[in-house]
């Protein structure tokens, strides 16, 4: 029997990024905005809210989710965003923050927020 | 923008992100949602968040979306028959599923809470969920409205009867396409159902606090307490949690003397 291939892992410098967005575009982040990662992950706040955060995923299929039925899946990279000036957090860092009342930019009052942040 | 659309609306109880339908239903505008990841309104009551935290968004989102209509999520334009309904064929179709069925009645019998407790008979993880969603909604209105914490009182009892219980969450339970294998995905829907006993516990016993009843109202921190003290998303931990130390907490809040006693005093009031 032929060995199992097992999925490639993904590659920060070289594999793409995905966003799921309204299809007239990408909503821009705010430099200057609340940087609670809780608050950007649950919307707190509200929709239109200002985020310095451009969420995106190494799986389309996650993008297409959150697009919906009428948004739209943009593409970028990890070294393009770099390129324009933004930072970029990997996920298993970014899984490390939301822990207990989180850590960091996770930091957070609520435990129940925090973790439905991470979920 | 998930956490903000119909699907995470306590008022939907065919829903939540991981778990349920297809299509959502509406108890407050009555209408079946055939496209609820686009649709939100104003009086959203999330079902993800801690009450205190769930009015204050609400609050928020009605500043944004009119609670008279439901809308587009994206543009907040109120929406036609393309993305809501409420004929004849479709409340039909939603009645032939267990759970669509009670809940199509929802307000339109002699008290919403004769939904609920038809609810609460019937078994399964959709059914959970529905009961405490909409039962979530429920007290808080109740109390918004100047009534007593103990509108939540027989369903503050189910979910002590229940809140050790492993949620029976099967493939066929689980609701859009997600990228993770199917046990996680089983799992974190499971993690959910229990969350949301929880979280209908510390709401009861918010109100509690407020009404001050100090016993009951030691519940209100009991979701956060189990998250604290299992720190991951891990449905056998909090399970573990609740069989360890949460049942004992709900036990001692409310014990089987106090709740004939409470909901004897209920139907006093109601007569």
């Amino acid at each position: 029997m032929a060995p199992r291939r097992s999925e490639p892992t993904w590659r920060q410098k070289a594999d793409p990024l995905y966003r799921g967005d309204d299809a007239a575009g990408v909503s821009l982040p705010d430099p200057v905005a609340d940087a609670s990662i809780v608050r950007h992950v649950l919307f707190l706040g509200g929709a239109g809210r200002p985020t310095p955060y451009p969420s995106t995923t190494a799986a389309r299929a996650v993008a297409q989710h959150f697009a919906g039925s009428r948004g739209r899946v943009f593409v970028t990279s990890a070294p393009r965003a770099k390129g324009l000036g933004l930072g970029y957090i990997g996920r298993l860092e970014l899984l490390k923050l939301p822990r207990g009342k989180g850590y960091g930019d996770a930091r957070w009052p609520s435990a129940i927020e925090v973790m439905q942040a991470r979920r | 923008m998930l956490p903000l659309t119909c699907v995470n609306c306590c008022h939907n109880a065919l829903q939540t992100d991981l778990l349920g339908t297809t299509h959502g239903y509406c108890a407050e505008h009555r209408r079946v949602l055939m496209s609820p990841t686009e649709l939100t309104c104003g009086r959203l009551l999330r079902k993800d968040l801690p009450l205190t935290r769930a009015r204050e968004e609400r609050a928020l989102h009605e500043r944004r979306y009119s609670p008279g209509a439901i809308s587009t999520v994206r543009e907040a334009t109120p929406v036609n028959g393309t993305s809501t309904s409420s004929s004849p064929r479709d409340l039909a179709l939603l009645r032939r599923d267990t759970v669509g069925d009670v809940i199509a009645d929802y307000g339109r019998l002699d008290s919403k809470f004769a939904t609920l407790a038809q609810l609460h008979r019937v078994p399964g993880p959709r059914a959970e969920v529905a009961m405490f969603s909409l039962g979530r909604a429920y007290v808080s209105r109740c109390v918004e409205r100047k009534g007593p914490w103990t509108s939540g009182l027989h369903l503050l009892w189910w979910a002590k009867q229940g809140l050790g219980d492993e949620p029976q969450v099967e493939l066929r339970d689980l609701r859009a396409e997600m990228p993770l294998p199917p046990t996680r995905h089983v799992e974190l829907a499971k993690w959910a159902v229990v969350m949301l006993r929880l979280l209908f516990v510390s709401d009861v016993g918010h109100h509690a606090a407020q009404g001050h009843h100090r016993k009951v109202g030691a519940l209100s921190s009991l979701a956060e307490d189990a998250v604290l003290g299992t720190g991951a998303l891990d449905p056998g931990k909090l399970l573990r949690w609740i069989a360890r130390t949460g049942a004992k907490r709900v036990e001692h809040a409310l014990p089987q003397r106090d709740y004939d006693r409470l909901a004897v005093s209920l139907h006093v009031d109601a007569d």
